[in-house]
């Protein structure tokens, strides 16, 4: 009895050390036989579906610099294919119709000079994606579109339109003739006026324009050089620069 | 067991139970949590696909499952780090539309829901990898359609492996630092309970002045300190016992010395009455010193008790007449005197002087004793008592052969003998007048002794009044 009660706490101190050493990982184990070999079903309810709310304008162009720019961020993008081979007429034509209708309207807002794009620009490529801000649970559908210049034997255009309002928010322009001579300013205000965003006097950063969105930290960068229009969306890394220009011109 | 090893069992058992369960449940609850995550995430997934679906069905209306596949497969969602496959499949578990690759079986996870419900499984396929599998109904036409997807979560497990493998050194190094630990902490511990341990020892072979060093101030420097106190205290007890031991053996000592005189009185005096023929008057006075004597003698050892071994300093002082005491004391001795020749002369002023009378009466014995024995045969002997300015003096003066001068000052000291071949040789012990300076110290007197070698002694008794 006595050599029992001797050698006790040492025969418990070496159990418990092997224990302590192989139990964990096989208790662990054991666990995930409850996981391995079960169903988890549970009931479907509302808050599954999406979206759970729909972002404003300034939310929506946040979400198309994210898909510009960052795409490898916390976002998730659906693309949904609209060539000739991969959807309908139907859906086709209710993307030309969008596209066209935008188009003819910022020629008549005198954003774009008339008559810009010419029969030589024909429909190459057209394409519905959804963006998702995974950590805000946002997300909106754009159409993206490119346009072929068969003068240039290139893409002439690219254009990226908010499929819900139908509204240009991009745009990428090479032409083979000299584009009008439009102040980028003017084109500018006009442009962010028809969207009615509200923005900050617009600075001069080389040939850039850039229209500072307010109480945002997005602004609007447009290029205009003979053969070259940019309208694209930005994000302002430096938000207290100084403005080269204090009035709305 | 050492305390070493009892130290170290206890210390890893706690450590090493306490990590483990720590490290379980750290580590488990992070993987059920990350699980949980991917999980969620998929489910994600799986309502983008559905609303992508629903919406491109509500823009343009299809009509059978070849048109839905197509569409389906004209779908490509992009996650952060990966592009989503999904299935949509029957009950059973056919295929209507494929983007991507979907490992597990479809019919394992739709059979086994019900119309409303959704739900996950994990699959692991043969070569190791597992996979998160989700299905939701969809219903299409009036059918009940499944849409599936699916993610890899191996690294889970494979971390999960990972983090168990670490936690597995881990506790290997905290076992070898907590026996290290322990090996230091019994070290310190034991060091003053050694050096404890070694002063036992020492004190137990009679060193009782041994102390231990008090090193610091929690229990062990308490133990120390209390240590300390019964060492001191134990060599106190030690010091008393032996004192008292040697007042007892010193009592017997004086006793024996103290009855020898009143013995020899009282042979004298039984001697007298025996070997002579006396006249009642002397028989009366023979009978009334051996009576006196012998009275003399039995108070006298319950006060030498007192005196010497239970240390008594209070005794009863009674009023008492120095000129009939001290001639009484003088007759005590008479022929004890006669018979070697010696005459005693006894003068005294009269005074009445508190004293205890038996002690004193042993200190002016003594001293008269001590004077016999300092003449061989024939001299004289002075009891004189004189009054003093604030008190009375006894003294004793003697013809014998003195003593040198540089042993006066010892001459009071226990068991100090002048000459001990002739002092044993009368019969002397030592004690006498070591015994006297204590009964006259108590009496708040002091004894003096002047001493000429070859010519005499003086021994002075002063009393204060």
């Amino acid at each position: 009895m006595k050599y029992i009660i001797r050698w006790l706490l040492p025969a418990i101190t070496v159990l418990t050390i092997l224990s302590a050493a192989l139990l964990p990982e096989k208790l662990s184990q054991f666990r995930d036989q409850k996981l391995f070999h079960a169903i988890h079903a549970e009931e479907i309810s509302s808050n599954s579906s999406l979206p759970i709310w729909t972002p404003d304008l300034i939310q929506k162009l946040s979400l198309l610099y994210l898909h510009n720019n960052n795409p490898d961020g916390n976002i998730t993008i659906i693309n949904r294919s609209l060539n000739d081979s991969e959807s309908t007429p139907e859906e086709r034509r209710i993307m030309e119709e969008l596209l066209y209708t935008e188009l003819n309207s910022l020629v008549e807002a005198q954003i774009l000079p008339k008559d810009l794009f010419s029969e030589n620009y024909h429909l190459s490529s057209a394409l519905r994606f959804y963006v998702q801000d995974n950590q805000e649970n946002k997300g909106n559908w754009f159409l993206s579109v490119e346009l072929y210049d068969e003068t240039l034997n290139y893409w002439g255009a690219s254009i990226i339109l908010d499929e819900e309002t139908g509204k240009l928010l991009h745009l990428s322009l090479f032409s083979s003739e000299n584009l009008p001579p439009i102040s980028p300013e003017i084109m500018g205000q006009t442009f962010l006026d028809r969207l009615g965003i509200e923005y900050e006097p617009f600075k001069k950063d080389g040939a850039y324009t850039i229209f500072p969105l307010k109480e945002t930290n997005l602004q609007y960068t447009i290029l205009l050089e003979p053969e070259t229009l940019i309208i694209t969306i930005y994000y302002n890394y430096h938000p207290n620069t100084q403005s080269t220009q204090t009035d709305r011109g | 067991m050492k305390l070493f090893w009892k130290l170290f069992c206890s210390m890893v058992l706690l450590t090493i139970f306490a990590s483990s369960i720590g490290g379980f449940v750290l580590i488990d609850s992070q993987f059920r949590t990350s699980l949980e995550r991917e999980v969620a995430a998929v489910y994600e997934e799986n309502d983008l696909l559905r609303f992508t679906l629903t919406r491109e069905m509500h823009i343009d209306p299809i009509s059978n499952q070849e048109e839905l596949a197509s569409l389906a497969e004209n779908i490509t969602i992009n996650t952060g780090h990966d592009t989503v496959t999904f299935r949509i499949s029957t009950k059973d578990g056919r295929t209507i539309a494929l983007k991507g690759i979907i490992v597990p079986e479809a019919s394992s996870l739709t059979t086994q829901l019900k119309e409303n419900q959704r739900g996950w499984q994990l699959a692991q396929t043969e070569d190791n990898h597992i996979y998160l599998h989700v299905a939701s109904p969809l219903i299409f036409e009036d059918d009940l359609l499944y849409l599936e997807n699916c993610r890899d979560v191996s690294s889970l497990f494979t971390t999960r492996s990972e983090q168990y493998q670490s936690f597995f050194y881990l506790m290997t190094a905290l076992t070898l630092a907590v026996g290290a630990a322990s090996l230091f902490i019994t070290a310190l511990i034991l060091k003053p309970l050694r050096q404890m341990s070694a002063a036992t020892k020492k004190m137990a072979a009679g060193k009782l002045n041994v102390r231990v060093k008090v090193n610091s101030r929690d229990e062990l420097g308490h133990l120390a300190a209390n240590f300390n106190t019964m060492a001191a205290r134990l060599e106190a007890y030690v010091e008393d016992l032996t004192e008292a031991a040697k007042r007892q053996e010193d009592f017997i000592g004086s006793f024996a010395h103290e009855i020898k005189t009143p013995l020899t009185s009282i042979i004298g005096y039984a001697d007298l009455l025996r070997s002579r023929p006396s006249t009642a008057e002397q028989v009366f006075e023979c009978s009334d010193y051996i009576f006196r004597e012998g009275r003399r003698l039995e108070a006298l050892s319950r006060k030498l008790m007192d005196l010497i071994v239970l240390n008594k300093q209070d005794f009863p002082l009674r009023p008492v007449d120095m000129d009939l005491f001290l001639r009484r004391v003088g007759g005590a001795l008479q022929p004890i005197l006669s018979n070697q020749g010696i005459y005693l002369r006894t003068q005294a002023e009269p005074f009445i002087l508190s004293l205890e009378p038996d002690l004193m009466e042993t200190v002016l014995l003594n001293l008269i004793d001590n004077a016999r024995k300092a003449m061989d045969y024939g001299g004289i002997i002075v009891l004189e008592g004189k009054k003093e300015k604030d008190g009375y003096c006894v003294c004793v003066n003697d013809n014998g052969k003195g003593i040198p001068k540089g042993e006066l000052a010892r001459i009071t000291e226990a068991f100090y003998m002048v000459d001990k071949s002739r002092a044993r040789a009368k019969g002397g012990a030592g004690l006498g007048l070591a015994i006297c300076q204590r009964i006259v110290t108590l009496h708040g007197g002091a004894l003096e002794f002047n001493s000429v070698e070859g010519s005499g002694t003086q021994a002075y008794i002063h009393l204060k009044n």
